[in-house]
């Protein structure tokens, strides 16, 4: 908790303290990653479902904004984030109709295609999207008056959003709903068993999860006021999930470290050597080795360590299990 | 028979070329207590499954409480006052005891789709998953997870779920495995404590469990059922001796 | 839309098809047998690619940097496989993700070594003409893919019904445990098939270089496809890789010639209707 106060006191002073504008618009990015991972978590980390597709609703999302705004002239903050996660919900219901027929690795190989259609639609439907030339020329609406045009005002912008997004899925994971969604990452036969309806369950936590990338997505296009395909290829889904593993499975406020990393080692490293994604690779690889638990989990053994709680540093589980997601082969749901 | 609680007709199930059950049809009444007895092989978890829900019979019906069930999904049943047990401990392991059993309380509430709210909030609920722990002793691990309980205690745990879900037919799958005896007793009087508003079913290869909670046998081998009657009838069946029990009852 | 029409894009779907059964057989192998789903597949191919064009730049004969090719990928697999992967069997997710960042550092890598420029690779100059049948042009190179591919898969077939490995692999397809507890070394099993599917998938990446060339992002392009394949197919079916590959072939062919601003919408079609249909493959095995 004082953490998290410091933590806010910090972000919101930066702005103020002469902080580079080149790293205020990076951590304008890593909150909307941060976001979009949260999000991804909720699937993840609470539900079991690893969702190789969470960039498709962000950058659907972004596409229905920007086109809402530059062919039917919806000028406005709510009207532009309203049509937007609504695109991404119809996707979202749409994709999972589909891939819920299958759960486990199934459902990731599904998520995969169906991820790579919305980039095909992106990348070819030319006369919707503008194909690969994307959607220029976004502006930000203002909202309740506040011009956004600065990228100090959006900084602040993207911050609350952030903090709007982790108190509504903190909210949702503490809550009977939440509770269900923890039943199903752990034992979906169980749930069946007690009566629930295992596939509905699922079906809301995906549409609810691809309603918050979509606010997400919508940010994003009015942060970088360009829309393309590649927001929404399965390298950014492939992302997206990276954050969520380095940051720590399960823990949704972990998803803001993970975004800071894979942020400022995309941008930041690229002035220094061209290698940034065989570091990042390799980062990642080890995490997924020696801390399934991610930086969060990584961080709390150390703590415990420090305090004597514990003798070793070794994750008390060797898989990703750690947070009780675990796949099981090619399961496939009853018809 | 409207008093039937479970009705079984013509059921079986084949995988491939392989006949698991063949023509299962018996009937069990309103608060009755049945056995059902059979080597591995026989089938009895198979027809447990089917009963559930979890998967479909390729021919034949299934009726629970006079309504026919047999298209119906394993949630769905669940809904209809139909829960059981699983023969391997099949719980949540990373949520905690209390958690566990509220999973199971609420399932029929309208709350399970309550998503703001926090689940701690609905004090009522876990106030009642404290009486059910109480009963079996383990209101202190209330907050552990099931993962650190003990291999009896998941056991107690796996009945509790069940009863929390306050069904009319209860399939327990082998309840007492792998428990040492003094659990076995703590297990047995559960099941003798519920009231015969519930209807069970019971697979069980402790002889003295069986006899001590069933009021019926339905024997089953290959698939087929072979006897079905009281105790003592089944006990002095020519065919149950012969076939499967070699006398040793 | 004449007869020529359909010939070029049956011949040109076969073709792909072809190229695909060479990726998604070690995928719906590997998976079949180890429940790992190898993300790095498609790299692999790559990788065969480069290093197959770099062999042949050095004169190397086709053919035999093909295979080259392929052993060297095979190495690079079995090292990822027996330092990081084994050990991980039990837990699908945890491998999938290992192969996911392994494909991120091999493509990082092959993109330093042989820079972001897409690379043509031209057929074997013997094979380098074309077949002419009165409006329909069609590559010879084409044709021989095909052969070779149906050639590879004939041997596969054969040796998954003849062989003790192929044993092996069917029966741990069906029941990991029960191979297990006939006392069949499985783990020799895991390492054959593991390096079989790098090795197909290496020597395909020079094989279907003059039809694929060689860039980055190749592969990202390529998994999906042939994740595709196996979905149709059915997870660990054989015969499921080889209909699935050439179906989706097909589909992507026509689909291309006939609605090129859907294409990739046409190929998850019947993605889609299988899901919808028969979660479990055209060859899975029922649930």
């Amino acid at each position: 908790m004082i953490v998290a106060v410091a933590g806010l006191v910090v972000a919101a002073a930066l702005p103020k303290v002469g902080v580079p504008t080149f790293y205020v618009s990076l951590l304008t990015q890593t909150f909307i990653y941060a976001i979009v991972a949260m999000s991804l978590d909720v699937l993840v980390g609470f539900t079991g479902l690893v969702n190789f597709s969470q960039a498709a609703f962000f950058g659907v999302a972004a596409y229905g904004a920007a086109i809402a705004a530059t062919r039917f002239h919806v000028a406005s903050f709510g009207g532009g984030m309203a049509l937007g996660i609504a695109t991404a919900v119809v996707t979202a219901a749409i994709f999972g109709l589909i891939a819920l027929r299958a759960e486990g690795t199934g459902f990731i190989i599904i998520t995969i295609a169906l991820n790579q259609i919305a980039w095909g639609l992106a990348y070819q439907w030319v006369s919707v999207s503008n194909g690969d030339n994307g959607i220029t020329g976004l502006t930000r609406p203002p909202l309740f008056g506040l011009d956004l045009s600065g990228n100090t005002t959006y900084y602040y912008v993207c911050l609350g959003a952030l903090l709007v997004a982790l108190l509504f899925l903190g909210a949702l994971v503490r809550s009977p709903f939440g509770l269900v969604l923890q039943g199903l990452r752990e034992t979906p036969r169980r749930m069946r068993a007690l009566g629930y309806d295992v596939w509905l369950y699922r079906y809301l936590a995906l549409l609810v999860s691809a309603a918050v990338a979509g606010f997400a997505g919508v940010l994003y296009a009015w942060y970088n006021q360009f829309v393309g395909p590649v927001d929404l290829a399965l390298d950014l889904s492939t992302q997206f999930l990276i954050i969520v593993i380095l940051g720590g499975i399960g823990t949704l406020y972990g998803q803001l470290l993970g975004a800071l990393i894979v942020v400022f080692l995309s941008n930041g490293l690229s002035a220094i050597t061209q290698r940034w994604e065989l570091i990042l690779g390799a980062i990642y690889f080890v995490i997924v080795l020696y801390a399934p638990d991610g930086l969060v989990g990584l961080g709390r053994r150390i703590a415990q360590r420090a305090q004597g709680r514990r003798g070793s540093l070794a994750p008390t589980e060797p898989l990703l299990a750690a947070s009780g997601v675990a796949l099981t082969a090619a399961e496939i749901d009853e018809p | 028979m409207s008093a039937a609680c479970l009705s079984l007709r013509g059921v079986a199930k084949r995988f491939g070329s392989l006949a698991v059950l063949e023509d299962v049809t018996f009937e069990v009444g309103s608060g009755e207590r049945r056995g059902i007895l059979g080597p591995n092989g026989a089938g009895k978890t198979t027809l447990f499954n089917i009963i559930a829900g979890e998967m479909r019979c390729s021919r034949g019906s299934v009726e629970v409480l006079g309504r026919d069930v047999t298209g119906m999904r394993a949630h769905q049943r669940a809904r209809l006052g139909v829960a059981r047990t699983f023969q391997t401990t099949t719980l949540f392991p990373k949520l905690s005891v209390a958690d566990n059993v509220v999973l199971a309380l609420q399932a029929a509430s309208r709350e399970r789709f309550q998503c703001f709210v926090p689940k701690t909030r609905y004090a009522a609920r876990y106030d009642e998953a404290m009486a059910l722990l109480e009963r079996v002793g383990l209101r202190a691990r209330a907050n552990a997870p099931v993962d650190a309980l003990g291999y009896g205690e998941k056991r107690q745990v796996e009945i509790l779920l069940a009863l929390a879900q306050k069904p009319k037919l209860l399939l327990l799958d082998e309840p007492t495995a792998g428990l040492a005896p003094g659990d076995t007793a703590l297990v047995t009087e559960m099941l003798k404590r519920e009231e015969r508003t519930t209807t069970m079913v019971l697979i069980e290869h402790d002889m003295s469990v069986m006899f001590d909670v069933v009021d019926r046998l339905t024997v089953l081998h290959h698939g087929r059922v072979v006897a079905d009657g009281t105790l003592d009838e089944v006990r002095a069946d020519r065919n149950v001796q012969d076939v499967y029990l070699g006398g040793t009852l | 839309m004449g007869a020529a029409f359909y010939l070029q894009n049956v011949l040109g779907g076969l073709a792909y098809g072809s190229l695909l059964f060479l990726i998604a057989a070690g995928l719906t192998l590997v998976f079949g047998l180890m429940r790992i789903l190898n993300l790095a597949q498609t790299a692999f191919y790559l990788l065969g690619a480069y290093v197959g064009l770099a062999l042949v730049t050095h004169h190397w004969n086709f053919w035999l940097a093909s295979g080259a090719a392929g052993i060297i990928t095979m190495a690079l697999g079995l090292a990822v496989y027996s330092l990081f992967l084994h050990r991980f069997h039990t837990d699908p997710l945890t491998s999938l993700l290992l192969t996911l960042g392994f494909a991120l550092m091999l493509d990082d890598a092959m993109l330093a070594l042989w820079g972001g420029d897409p690379q043509s690779i031209s057929p074997p100059a013997f094979l380098s003409g074309s077949v002419q049948l009165g409006n329909l042009v069609f590559p010879e190179y084409w044709l021989a893919v095909i052969v070779i591919s149906l050639a590879i898969a004939a041997v596969l077939f054969a040796a998954l019904q003849r062989t003790m490995l192929g044993v092996i692999i069917r029966a741990s397809v069906d029941d990991e445990e029960m191979a297990r507890g006939l006392g069949v070394n499985v783990n020799r099993a895991f390492y054959l098939v593991f390096a079989l599917g790098a090795l197909l998938a290496g020597a395909g990446g020079l094989l279907g270089g003059p039809i694929t060339s060689a860039y980055p992002g190749l592969d990202g392009e390529l998994l999906p496809l042939a994740f595709a394949v196996v979905i149709v197919g059915g997870m660990g079916s054989l015969s499921g890789a080889l209909v699935g590959s050439l179906l989706i072939g097909l589909v992507n062919a026509f689909g291309k010639a006939m609605f090129p601003e859907f294409s990739y919408f046409t190929i998850f079609v019947p993605v889609a209707l299988i899901m919808a249909l028969r979660p479990q493959g055209l060859f899975g095995r029922t649930p």
